[in-house]
């Protein structure tokens, strides 16, 4: 244990991270940026056509992968801000800070595409669907987190702050989707579920599917890299080893 | 050709399905346009401050 | 030095209650706000009881809200620039504990209102004569787990300059769940179906609310305080 944690205070101390970090970038990016073209093709090309929602089934591809990923980033950024909460570590923050714009960006797409599949199949552009709902509810968490931690001059006061209403935000969230989906339940009986056919989803489905969703894991993986780097940068510029990395 | 115009027409759900997956490629790849333009800022920022700060 | 709890307790209520005394225009100013947000309804809508009667419970809760959340955004501002909120920090009591008696002073002066207002607002608006108890029920259990996001929210903005507008847009969210529950409550009630199932989880949250955000107010303003 002990060992670990060691090992997790140099990876996590902002020198240390920026310079592994710059070479670990191409190696998710680059993988997926190849899985996401095979992806694209199985998706648009060789998987087959819903009998029932016939062709728009292929929103889907990019539809579920985006909207669970969203979802995780919200938690990996309260588990984040809570690491640099408890145990004091900057970079933690750091890292909360660069997954809100990128877990905020991917829910707003779980938005539009899921609204775009809605038109075909619910015959209307925007409902007031438990998913949709929870999904605006969990893009105004995201919003207000980076509108917290940017209303304060001192970066590490907006990091704490923001890292409380993470928190708050997640113990909130299942709390917010029950409610809403026994509201919802309420209103629209027996309104069609994106998830009630994929108990005997085809595996030409699946392939397609899971190929989406790890190109986009890879690639929040290695933008969230990015924009941790820059935070970094934003929170050491008065630091030695900056001028160090940077003069050569 | 006019396989490729079936394909794109996907029966009519096309003009559902390509705006999903244009829009998704736009904002993905947007999202590592700003983080590298971001990037360049600050370190253009971050070599400012270098030589004002050493000649002090 | 140290203070008994008790007496910290009882005595930040009695301060909190004779400050506001002395400023009653303040005070009252979430009730006639609450009362004007009532009147707006009718205004834009329709006067026609019955299309009113159907909107009724939602319309109240969605005005008590609000007022609820307008009085809420400066709960810690007097006390962050007169520098009683550090004071607080220092006294040896736990800063929770202080927020639970602020948050009860601020409930028995805006809460307890809204709730007893509420009936007439309803009455005015034409909601069934079944669902006055259980509004006021909502209402009641609805107000304290307003006032407990309320805080959070409050003491996360307390030292933001722009903290006015920030505040609503950070606790609106987290406040659905609470709103869902009371409205419907109050609907089902009008209906003559039995409101019992959401009354119940609307107080399961209004306990896991008020016994837990306390600790999140607290390290919320001590980030303030820093």
């Amino acid at each position: 244990m002990n060992a670990f944690m060691n090992w997790f205070y140099r990876m996590a101390s902002p020198p240390h991270f920026y310079r592994w970090s710059g070479t670990a970038i191409p190696w998710f990016l680059v993988p997926a940026t190849v899985l996401a073209v095979i992806g694209l093709y199985l998706a648009l090309v060789t998987s087959p056509t819903d009998y029932q929602m016939g062709d728009t089934v292929r929103i889907m591809y990019v539809h579920v992968p985006v909207a669970w990923l969203s979802l995780m980033c919200y938690t990996s950024m309260a588990v984040a801000s809570a690491i640099g909460l408890i145990w004091r570590i900057k970079l933690a923050h750091a890292v909360a800070a660069a997954i809100a714009p990128a877990g905020a960006s991917l829910t707003a797409l779980a938005l539009f595409t899921g609204s775009l599949w809605g038109k075909p199949t619910w015959g209307t552009y925007w409902v007031w669907d438990a998913r949709l709902t929870s999904y605006l509810m969990l893009l105004f968490l995201f919003a207000g987190f980076a509108l917290l931690r940017n209303a304060f001059s001192d970066v590490q006061r907006g990091d704490r702050a923001a890292a409380i209403l993470a928190i708050v935000g997640v113990v909130n969230i299942p709390i917010i989707h029950y409610s809403v989906n026994w509201w919802n339940t309420l209103h629209q009986p027996a309104s069609f579920s994106v998830t009630k056919g994929q108990a005997g989803i085809d595996s030409s489905m699946l392939w397609p599917l899971f190929t989406m969703l790890f190109a986009v894991t890879l690639y929040l993986v290695a933008l969230v890299l990015m924009r941790t780097r820059n935070e970094v940068l934003i929170r050491e510029r008065r630091k030695a080893w900056i001028k160090e990395v940077l003069v050569k | 050709m006019t396989q490729w115009a079936d394909w794109f027409a996907m029966n009519g759900d096309g003009v559902f399905v390509w705006p999903c997956y244009i829009v998704t490629v736009l904002v993905l790849v947007g999202n590592l346009l700003i983080a590298t333009r971001n990037r360049r800022r600050l370190l253009e920022d971050i070599r400012l401050q270098i030589p004002m700060e050493n000649s002090r | 030095m140290s203070v008994s709890y008790r007496q910290a307790f009882v005595g930040q209520i009695r301060k909190d209650l004779r400050q506001s005394g002395r400023r009653l225009a303040q005070t009252l100013t979430p009730l006639f706000f609450f009362s004007v947000v009532i009147a707006l309804f009718p205004l834009a809508m329709t006067p026609d009881s019955e299309a009113l009667a159907k909107i009724a419970g939602g319309v109240v809760w969605v005005a008590a809200l609000l007022a609820a959340l307008l009085s809420l955004q400066t709960l810690f501002r007097g006390d962050f620039e007169d520098g009683s909120l550090e004071l607080m920090a220092l006294s040896g009591v736990p800063m929770w504990f202080q927020v639970i008696a602020k948050q009860m002073a601020h409930w028995l002066l805006t809460g307890l209102p809204l709730v007893i207002l509420a009936p007439i607002a309803a009455y005015s608006l034409n909601l069934n004569g079944d669902a006055y108890i259980t509004l006021m029920m909502a209402l009641l259990l609805g107000t304290l787990v307003l006032s407990s996001f309320g805080a959070i929210g409050a003491a996360l903005t307390v030292s933001v300059g722009q903290g006015g507008l920030l505040f609503p847009v950070l606790v609106l969210p987290l406040i659905v769940p609470a709103l869902i529950l009371g409205a419907k409550a109050t609907e089902f009630a009008a209906q003559g179906r039995d409101p019992g199932g959401a009354l119940s989880l609307l107080a399961a949250l209004c306990i896991l609310s008020v016994s837990l955000a306390p600790f999140a107010t607290a390290a919320s303003l001590r980030v303030s305080l820093d």
